[in-house]
């Protein structure tokens, strides 16, 4: 996690960013620390694809900001502005929907291999389109914040980007082509033809002659920019057999270009673990004697031992008796545990003095390598034509980044960098003045150039002159590490090729048995021997308790695992299962939270505020009032208040708004008009009946005969009313 | 009412419940008993992760229950619901082996498994169970 989290900075700060940054950074969105995403095989390819992409680059790139073009630093667009602005450039949603759901007959391997955006054909916007990734990931990972550095560093790669991505296609400038170019170049170790390998597009992906990829035929074509074809079967049989060598790619105009053969098949190798990775891919700032073998391991080779009596023999003259005795000592054959804690003391000390972190890749700079050997006037020329830098910024960036490197280096490098530093800040001060001589007047321009080298010599003359180390103790430990530093730096990438090779042979076995499971190894497979003879073992105290031992094999419940495990719903499916929140939980909070967002939805909440909402409000509060009434009507309640009072506040019950109004005028008055006493029914008798108070009345259709009206018979309230009226009355 | 799609299971999964329908018919309704559910869950001791005490749906989850224990071995509590005065069982679970929950285990039992009853470092269970409403949906079909 944390490795994912940092590629994203280190391929801003130390080098370029890969083609493979998007799904880096979309892997580091998807794998966090509350929801782990089982990585699978091809996850830790993808990883160490993009790892090696970015060791191996030559090249550190300029972001705005930090160049020539700092006062054009434009503002930090947001994500949707990102978005909008790449909306020519994508598909639309409905094709993208498609891409990403998959069409029907795809297998999800095709479904995944056309989530990453590089294997969609190349057009004429691939640049933009990758510019525009590069953007979003730099935004991205900026939104996870880090240190105040690094993310102010990563706004300043999406301004670059972003401002490449919104720019046209330019011949000139074609920094999309040049950036695939570098990364392979980095991967086949060689110099690429500006033209040769980039730009042939693949037409026959189109339709349904679509040829199968594989998630690895995905990401080294992802990495290399398009330029991949899926590997033809082998006539071994072999899935990945014709894939080996890496020259069986083709593209469609028939030919490929060899830079991407030999790239791709580095890259293949790489995945492998198969001498993917180079001793020049160690960087010596990596190596530390804290936390690795390495120094002991190099020591321990007699040609190193060899080196190092070299170095001591000349720096004799200068080194004290004592300690000049101790390492010669130490150097022999068969020396004692003290000579060679003597040696390794020196070795630590050469690699603590000389191994400092210093970023010695060259600049790049809108698709040029401004600082490299190679190209570098070409590139040069090019951008000084599109006005892009000034015609003297190599010379000055070169001087800045000497200055830079003597400033963190612990050797002070007294000797090389601070006295190039000077030479090169020299330069720049005498191609000011004779500019400013040229001109006839000391411009303002020429006076900034001037004051700027003066600048420049006076600080690198004040690091020469104040090393951390004496002169002579940095020249025999300077030696000392150029004996020393080749082979630890061996030594290390050999461990870490081994350790790499080891697990990648796990993975890939485990991967080999899941391409055999796939189509159904236990479908085929027999059971284990013992098992169709095994019957269920009941358990013993346990009714209808049953068990099997030895149900599967140690293979297939290996394959089992790895096939539930890199199963991509696994994920979610864990995290629906065990969040409470989720529906699918049906837990009493989830239901709870549920209920709560439909009602938050609903016309009906009272949160919306509407008249529907009011008016079921008011409905609602109605039934509870109504509720209330029934459950317990007023009359009880006026009772037990009358008798907790003792007044008479209510005599009878109200049966009318006009009893009620005219008992709630008797509270009101001192001498109630209608006394209780004097509202006494009295039984119901045959021709009289109290006015419309009583349920039995009569009428004249049944001639005086007592009836029951109908509507009153079931008259609920009459004994409580009766009961409630004596209690009233007492 | 639109009835609930149903997938087929994987095809491992399916090996293996054709393997168990072979081995136990007698325990499997005669044969006819067929999962249309695999739910795979993993547990990493490390983690804390354990199982708690429960009974399955008696009416979603059907008669039936099939556990496939993968990774390593475990002891599972099964503790009596309506006799709160038995002893709680703990039955060793293996690893790679299958258990067959029926009958009284099956509706009157709650298991559950305590994190320390894991004795390896990652154990991936495999539940089968033949789903009432999809089964019903099925039949419809």
């Amino acid at each position: 996690m944390e490795l994912l989290r940092r590629l994203p900075i280190i391929a801003f700060e130390d080098g370029l960013p890969p083609p493979l940054l998007g799904p880096l950074t979309w892997l580091m969105v998807a794998h966090t620390a509350k929801t782990p995403l089982p990585l699978s095989c091809m996850h830790v390819n993808l990883i160490l694809a993009a790892t090696l992409q970015l060791a191996s680059s030559r090249y550190r790139e300029r972001l705005l900001g930090e160049g020539p073009r700092d006062g054009a630093r434009a503002p930090l667009p947001s994500l949707a502005d990102l978005i909008n602005l790449d909306a020519n450039l994508t598909p639309s949603s409905s094709e993208m929907a498609v891409e990403i759901a998959g069409r029907p007959g795809q297998s999800d391997v095709e479904v995944t291999c056309a989530a990453f955006r590089g294997c969609s054909e190349e057009d004429s916007a691939a640049d933009a389109r990758l510019a525009m990734d590069v953007a979003r990931a730099a935004l991205l990972r900026a939104a996870y914040g880090g240190m105040g550095g690094d993310v102010a560093m990563l706004h300043k790669a999406v301004t670059t980007w972003s401002a490449r991505g919104a720019e046209q296609p330019s011949e000139s400038l074609a920094w999309g082509a040049r950036l695939r170019a570098c990364a392979r170049e980095a991967l086949s170790g060689r110099v690429l033809s500006s033209g040769g390998s980039e730009g042939s597009a693949e037409g026959n992906a189109k339709g349904n002659d679509r040829p199968r990829l594989t998630l690895e035929d995905a990401i080294v074509r992802e990495a290399l920019g398009g330029n991949v074809r899926p590997p033809e079967p082998s006539s071994s049989g072999s899935p990945r057999g014709g894939t080996r060598d890496g020259a069986d790619g083709r593209t469609d105009g028939g030919a490929r270009a060899p830079g991407a053969s030999l790239a791709e098949a580095e890259l293949r190798r790489a995945m492998r673990g198969e001498g993917g990775l180079r001793w020049g891919d160690v960087p010596l700032s990596s190596l530390d004697f804290h936390c690795t073998n390495v120094l002991d391991q190099a020591l321990a080779t007699p040609a190193v031992l060899a080196s190092l009596r070299q170095v001591l023999a000349r720096e004799d003259a200068g080194a004290a008796p004592s300690e000049g005795a101790a390492f010669e000592a130490a150097l022999e054959p068969g020396a004692p545990s003290d000579a060679s804690k003597a040696a390794l003391e020196l070795g630590q000390r050469a690699m603590w003095a000389c191994s400092s972190a210093l970023n010695v890749k060259e600049d790049w700079l809108e698709g040029r390598a401004l600082t490299a050997n190679r190209g570098a006037a070409e590139g040069m020329a090019s951008c000084a034509t599109a006005g892009v830098i000034p015609p003297d910024w190599e010379h000055r960036m070169a001087a800045t980044d000497w200055l830079r490197g003597v400033a963190i280096s612990r050797l002070g490098l007294t000797t090389n960098r601070a006295v190039q530093a000077m030479r090169l800040a020299e330069e720049v001060s005498a191609k000011a003045q004779a500019a400013a001589r040229a001109s006839g007047s000391a411009s303002s321009s020429a006076q900034a150039e001037a004051s700027w080298a003066a600048e420049a010599a006076a600080a690198a003359a004040a690091v020469a002159a104040s090393g951390e180390y004496p002169p002579r103790e940095a020249s025999l430990l300077g030696n000392a590490w150029a004996a020393i530093g080749p082979h630890c730096r061996m030594a290390a990438c050999e461990t870490l090729q081994k350790l790499l090779a080891n697990e990648m042979r796990q993975r890939e076995a485990q991967q080999r048995l899941l391409d055999a499971m796939s189509p159904g190894l236990l479908l085929e497979a027999p059971p284990p021997r013992h098992v169709g003879s095994t019957k269920p073992e009941p358990h013993a105290h346990l009714p209808g308790l049953f068990l099997v031992k030895d149900f599967v094999s140690e293979a297939e419940e290996a394959a089992l695992i790895e096939w539930c495990v890199s199963s991509p719903a696994w994920g979610t499916r864990l995290s629906l299962s065990l969040s409470p929140l989720s529906p699918l939980s049906l837990s009493p909070l989830s239901l709870l939270s549920l209920s709560y967002l439909s009602l938050s939805l609903s016309p009906l909440s009272p949160l919306s505020l509407s008249p529907l909402s009011l008016l079921s409000l008011s409905y609602l509060s109605l039934s509870l009032s109504l509720c209330v009434c029934v459950c317990c009507p007023p009359y009880q309640l006026c009772a037990r208040a009358r008798r907790a009072s003792r007044c008479f506040l209510l005599s009878a019950p109200a049966r009318s708004s006009s009893s009620l109004a005219g008992a709630t005028r008797v509270s009101g008055s001192r001498r109630p008009t209608t006394h209780p006493r004097s509202r006494r029914r009295r039984p119901p008798t045959a021709g009289s009946s109290p006015s419309g108070t009583h349920p039995v009345r009569a009428t004249k259709a049944n001639h005086g005969e007592p009836t029951r009206d109908p509507a009153r018979v079931d008259d609920w309230r009459r004994p409580d009313w009766i009961r409630s009226r004596r209690r009233c009355s007492q | 009412m639109a009835t609930p799609r149903l997938d087929p299971l994987p095809p491992p999964l399916l090996a293996v419940a054709n393997r168990m329908a072979s081995l136990a018919p007698h325990l499997l309704e005669r044969g006819t008993w067929r999962p249309n559910q695999a739910n795979a869950i993993s547990y990493t001791k490390a983690k804390g992760h354990y199982l708690g005490a429960h009974c399955d749906d008696r009416q979603l989850s059907g008669r039936i229950l099939c556990n496939l224990s993968l990774g390593c071995d475990a002891v599972m509590t099964y503790t009596n619901d309506k006799d709160k005065e038995e002893k709680p069982h703990r039955v060793e679970l293996p690893r790679r082996s299958l258990q067959f929950q029926t009958g009284q285990v099956r509706f009157n039992y709650a298991h559950g498994i305590a994190s320390e009853d894991l004795r390896g470092e990652r154990r991936v269970s495999i539940t089968f169970r033949k789903e009432q409403i999809a089964s019903k949906a099925a039949n419809k079909k």
